[in-house]
């Protein structure tokens, strides 16, 4: 009889099945295996140029018969824009300076910089640098926004990702007035035992907790979590450090004419 | 009578069986064989957009911005990432937002940021792949100018 179950629409419906299975499975394959893995440390790669570029800066280089030399640095130019100290980097004195915004690198001195980034530049004479004494130059250079740095701030960004995230459906309407009846029942249970609170009030906090308990999933909330961890917090994730480093060797001309190794270490600390 | 339409009827859902088995195998071979080159196709595809895509024109694009500042004296650096692909950029507060415009339709165009740390103006180049961009020094200060224009397949 037409419309009857019979076993061959069975074995039809099951054939069907299994063929929309394994295309499925087969596209999923496909689509794992072309993958492209690009990820980059931003920081890293950021603070390699910015190194780079410091070292061919004019207001630090070393220069003869007009020509300039870059990765050699001029030590009374150094001396002009630099904080020194003649103890290395245990020279709290000095290096404590380096972070008071009073002797921050100026905008006329250095002009290199990222928007919002805190540059932290050490430089160490390693021809100078023994047990007794270690000359070392020392500047922090900083270009704030901070338009960009509250709205770009991972703390306003987790905010919008939970706005974005927040459901106004109906049936999620009724898991919160679910949640808030019975936090409520439970709040009025609890608050009547406990003298100074009540059945009102403890009604009321426990309507309030069901109630955020159920605006957003786990799932939201770690998601909205790993897409605004701050950059200074992945690198410390991915790579044990809080802020980005990377040294550089250069050359340390003297006006005596001695030159001697150096290098050159750039830490930036990127606040948005 | 009734019994030969019962055999009749056995024998047709028996061909069936083996038709839809059949088949089945066959389709498993077929999407073993171009499952490989599926994938191969669809890898140079995702490469060719990635290499052109927004977010990596955006990074080559203020990178080399920053590697201007590395050079002493004077540098002309040209930088085409696509022949075939246009871009809207926009230059300011030391970053380069770049929408590249693909031809696709499927393809979002989605905007990429990235940080640049010389100092070039703001500015804007809509409908453009092809870029320049210049240092130079002047009286003991360095000047850095980026400019755009669009070029076709045949350059």
């Amino acid at each position: 009889m037409k419309g009857d179950i019979t076993i061959n629409v069975i074995i039809t419906g099951l054939f069907a099945i299994g063929v929309a299975a394994f295309v499925l499975y087969f596209l999923f394959k496909i689509f794992q295996e072309v993958q492209i893995l690009n990820t980059q440390a931003q920081t890293e790669r950021d603070a390699i140029l910015l190194a780079n570029a410091i070292i061919s800066h004019e207001k630090l280089v070393y220069e003869k018969n007009g020509v300039k030399y870059r990765g050699m640095l001029n030590v009374s130019k150094l001396d002009s824009v630099f904080l020194k100290s003649y103890n290395g980097f245990n020279d709290v004195d000095v290096f404590k300076n380096v972070f008071n915004p009073n002797f921050w690198i100026t905008q006329d001195k250095i002009d290199l910089s990222y928007t919002n980034t805190l540059s932290l530049i050490l430089i160490i004479d390693l021809d100078d640098c023994n047990t007794d004494r270690c000359v070392v130059w020392g500047g922090v250079t900083v270009s704030l926004n901070p338009w960009e740095l509250v709205k770009e701030n991972s703390l306003v960004k987790f905010g919008e990702c939970l706005v974005q995230s927040f459901d106004v459906s109906w049936g999620h309407l009724e898991k919160s007035v679910g949640a808030c009846v019975v936090g409520g029942g439970l709040g009025a249970a609890i608050g009547s035992v406990i003298p100074g609170i009540g059945t009102a009030i403890g009604a009321a906090i426990g309507c309030a907790v069901g109630v955020i308990g159920t605006l957003w999933t786990p799932e939201e909330i770690t998601n909205c979590i790993s897409r605004n961890i701050p950059e200074p917090i992945k690198m410390w994730l991915e790579t044990g450090n809080p802020v980005s480093h990377r040294g550089i060797p250069i050359n340390i001309v003297y006006g005596d004419g001695n030159i001697h190794k150096g290098r050159i270490i750039l830490s930036l600390l990127e606040l948005v | 009578m009734d019994f030969h339409v019962k055999k009749v009827k056995k024998v047709k859902l028996q061909l069936e069986v083996k038709w839809f088995l059949a088949i089945f195998i066959v389709t498993i071979i077929t999407l073993l064989i171009l499952s490989r080159l599926v994938s191969v196709a669809l890898s140079q595809l995702y490469q060719v957009v990635a290499e052109s895509s927004s977010e990596n024109v955006a990074i080559q694009l203020a990178s080399l911005m920053s590697a201007a500042g590395t050079v002493t004296g004077k540098i002309e650096i040209e930088y085409i990432p696509s022949t075939s692909t246009l871009y809207d950029i926009k230059i300011g507060n030391k970053k380069v937002e770049t929408v590249a415009k693909f031809a696709q339709i499927y393809i979002q165009k989605m905007p990429a940021e990235s940080k640049f740390c010389t100092n070039f103006s703001e500015v804007e180049f809509t409908d453009v792949n092809k870029f320049a961009i210049e240092k130079w020094e002047e009286n003991g200060l360095s000047s850095y100018i980026i400019s755009a224009r669009r070029i076709s397949n045949e350059g």
